[in-house]
């Protein structure tokens, strides 16, 4: 399983980003949603690639099944 | 699944004592007025903005954080933050400080450093293992559970 974590990037123009790796499924909005609500408002979410890597696996999955 | 999430950062009361701590490191520790109930904020020649013209560009309304001129630069007006209905805050800047003492740049450094603390706390909160870590002028808080 790959290493989970959280990074909160903040640039010299004070910009925040939040950076969510390693988590399956809804865990990571799940685990980002405090931190989200804590700082103010979102105005941009991107969902990582690895995201559909997880979708393709299940698909696969449900295939064999 | 995984996550890149851009944040428009605010100050929000319920994390007063990261915005002071903030404030403090751009105006100086202890340099940042807290008062329960909202007090006035002064002029550079020592009005009370809150008896000026509601509609004069010096005016500004009692706050409850307040950083006085003398701490804020030369000539500078108080600086004030009310809480807002919302859970917020009303920044009380003047056009003067904005462009001469309490400039975007020195915004940016109290926005960052209340950015960071607030995650910091948020992260601890949940169990999270944090540190600092600074790559190209932009300072990241790892939070993992080792």
């Amino acid at each position: 399983m790959a290493e989970r974590y959280i990074d909160v990037v903040v640039d010299d123009d004070g910009k925040v980003t939040i950076e969510a790796h390693g988590f399956t499924g809804g865990a990571c909005l799940k685990e980002t949603a405090e931190i989200e609500k804590a700082l103010g408002k979102v105005t941009k979410r991107t969902m990582k690639a690895e995201s559909r890597d997880v979708k393709v696996a299940d698909k696969a999955k449900i295939g064999k099944g | 699944m995984s996550h890149f999430t851009d944040m428009e950062c605010s100050f929000l009361q319920s994390n007063e004592k990261e915005m002071v701590k903030s404030l403090e490191q751009v105006f100086g520790a202890g340099n940042v007025e807290v008062h329960e109930e909202p007090k006035a904020l002064y002029g550079y020649e020592g009005k009370n903005r809150a008896k000026v013209s509601p509609k004069s560009k010096d005016y500004a309304p009692e706050c409850h954080i307040i950083i006085r001129r003398d701490n804020v630069g030369t000539a500078a007006n108080d600086v004030g933050y009310r809480r807002n209905e919302e859970g917020g805050y009303t920044a009380y800047v003047s056009d003067y400080d904005k462009g001469h003492t309490f400039t975007q740049s020195k915004q940016n450094l109290v926005n960052k450093e209340y950015a960071l603390s607030v995650a910091e706390k948020k992260l601890k909160s949940q169990g999270y293992v944090t540190k600092r870590i600074t790559v190209d002028g932009k300072v990241r808080i790892r939070g993992g559970k080792f």
